[in-house]
Formats: structure tokens, sequence, C-alpha cells
């Protein structure tokens, strides 16, 4: 494999690549451009530690990568704030945790529980549309298909936090797959 | 008795495949026999979780000038 990279053609060639990957990651479009950006600085700085050990392509992505994970982290720096508060769960449960009455989860109708185009955009929307960490820990969980450990370790969080999460987005897309298709 | 905002988190870490207390494993199953919603829940986040990844969005190309202003923020270097 080649060792030579040629930085000069890398907008040309892996900028649409990357824009994509990021953006299913991180939505905000300026965001995402901001990592794509620091992709091919951190790139361009980093070249001499290029060896060719993957091709051109993958090392960006690699890159890519990273800064998707330092930006999620920087986020999970609001955790503490996010966890302990209970305004959260106070929208979907009473003092006592049982369902508020407009929460109760109703029955879907079968023949709307399709994956057709139409229904998809809805439930990206609706995943773009979760609270930023609720949606890194979805995110990795479901497009990168990363073990709950593995999340949990590069986030740097503790299981049960993990889980608090995960319910509440669970509730959160569920709720709004039920308003914006179920019920639309 | 677990109540409903206990047992559905018991269902998200059940079909995220972690593994219950024998204790809260029971404990579920009885607040499900009893639950409607969080029955429906359960079968709901079950169906969510295999979309999870099959979603695809199309992400806009960069227009010219975000090209173009790439490629400069990289020439500046």
């Amino acid at each position: 494999m080649s060792t030579s990279l040629s930085p000069e053609d890398w907008v040309d060639l892996y900028a649409d690549l990357l824009i994509a990957y990021a953006q299913k990651r991180v939505p905000e479009r300026d965001v995402a451009r901001d990592l794509v950006q620091d992709t091919f600085i951190t790139a361009m700085r980093t070249k001499e530690s290029f060896r060719g050990e993957v091709s051109e392509k993958n090392w960006l992505f690699l890159i890519l990568k990273s800064r998707i994970l330092d930006h999620y982290k920087k986020n999970t720096e609001l955790l503490a704030s996010e966890l302990t508060d209970e305004d959260d769960d106070n929208s979907f449960f009473n003092e006592k945790g049982h369902w508020l009455k407009d929460r109760l989860p109703q029955d879907w109708s079968t023949d709307k529980m399709v994956r057709n185009t139409e229904f998809l955009e809805v439930f990206e929307r609706c995943r773009q549309a979760l609270k930023e960490v609720q949606r890194a820990v979805f995110t990795m969980k479901y497009v990168d298909e990363e073990e709950t450990e593995t999340i949990c370790k590069e986030l740097n969080i503790i299981s049960s936090n993990y889980w608090v999460l995960a319910h509440r987005a669970k509730l959160s897309l569920r709720q709004c797959l039920e308003k914006n298709w179920f019920n639309a | 008795m677990m109540n409903c905002k206990e047992a559905t988190k018991a269902s998200v870490r059940r079909h995220e495949g972690d593994a219950l207390t024998i204790a809260e494993r029971i404990q579920l199953v009885i607040h499900h026999m009893v639950c409607i919603y969080c029955r429906t829940f359960d079968r709901q986040i079950a169906w969510i979780q295999s979309i999870g990844s099959s979603s695809n969005q199309d992400v806009e190309p960069l227009s010219a000038e975000e090209q173009e202003s790439l490629k400069q923020s990289l020439s500046n270097l």
C-alpha cells in the first residue's frame, strides 16, 4: 500500500464522503463541517506519521471518528447536569413512577409499522431531535452498532448513567414517532 | 412492586441485552401482566431498535463555497 499522501486532492476526493459520515452522527451541518475541517487539518499536521498501514481514505476516516468522539465527550461533560435534571423523567411519569395520562403509550396500527422511505425520514428526524447526549448514545449503539461496554468506555460514563440515557432516548424517540408518524 | 418508570427501564435494558437479575425479571413479568401500557412500550421499543441502523438519510454534498473554504483553510497551514 502506498505510503504517500496527496493532500491537494483530499477535498475533491473525500470531503463529500466525510461530511456524509459526520452529519449522520452530528446532524448540525456547521458542526459536521467543522469536524471535517479539523480532520483535514489534523491530517496535514500529522502526515509525517502516516505509514501506509491503511489507505489514505481510511486514515482520514479514523481521524474523523476520533474527532466525532471528542465532540461527543465534550457534551458528556454536561452529563452530570443532564442526569440530575429530573424534568426529563417528569415529562413521562408522575412522582409515583406511573405514566402521565397524555403520555400513555398507544397501540400502533400494524399497517403503519412499515419501513418505507417516508417512515425512515420521520425516524431520522426523531433521532436527530433527541437531546445531544441521548442522541450520541443511541447513534453509537444503533448506527455504529457498538457494544454498551465500549460506549461507556469511550464516553467515560458508568453503566447506570448509560441506562438512564438509553431509557430517555427510547421514551423520547417512541413518543416522537407516535406523534409524527402513527398519529399524524 | 415495580412502577412503570422502573418497568420501562428494565425493558430497555432487557432489549439491549443487559442481564436482569432474577428478581427484576420476575417483577417485570408481573408488571406486564397487569399493565398493558408497559407491555405496549416493551413491544414497540423492540421494533424501534430493529430499525435503528437501517435508516439512511441523504446528506447534501458540500457546496462549491464550502469546498473552497476547506481548501483555503488547508492551504493556510
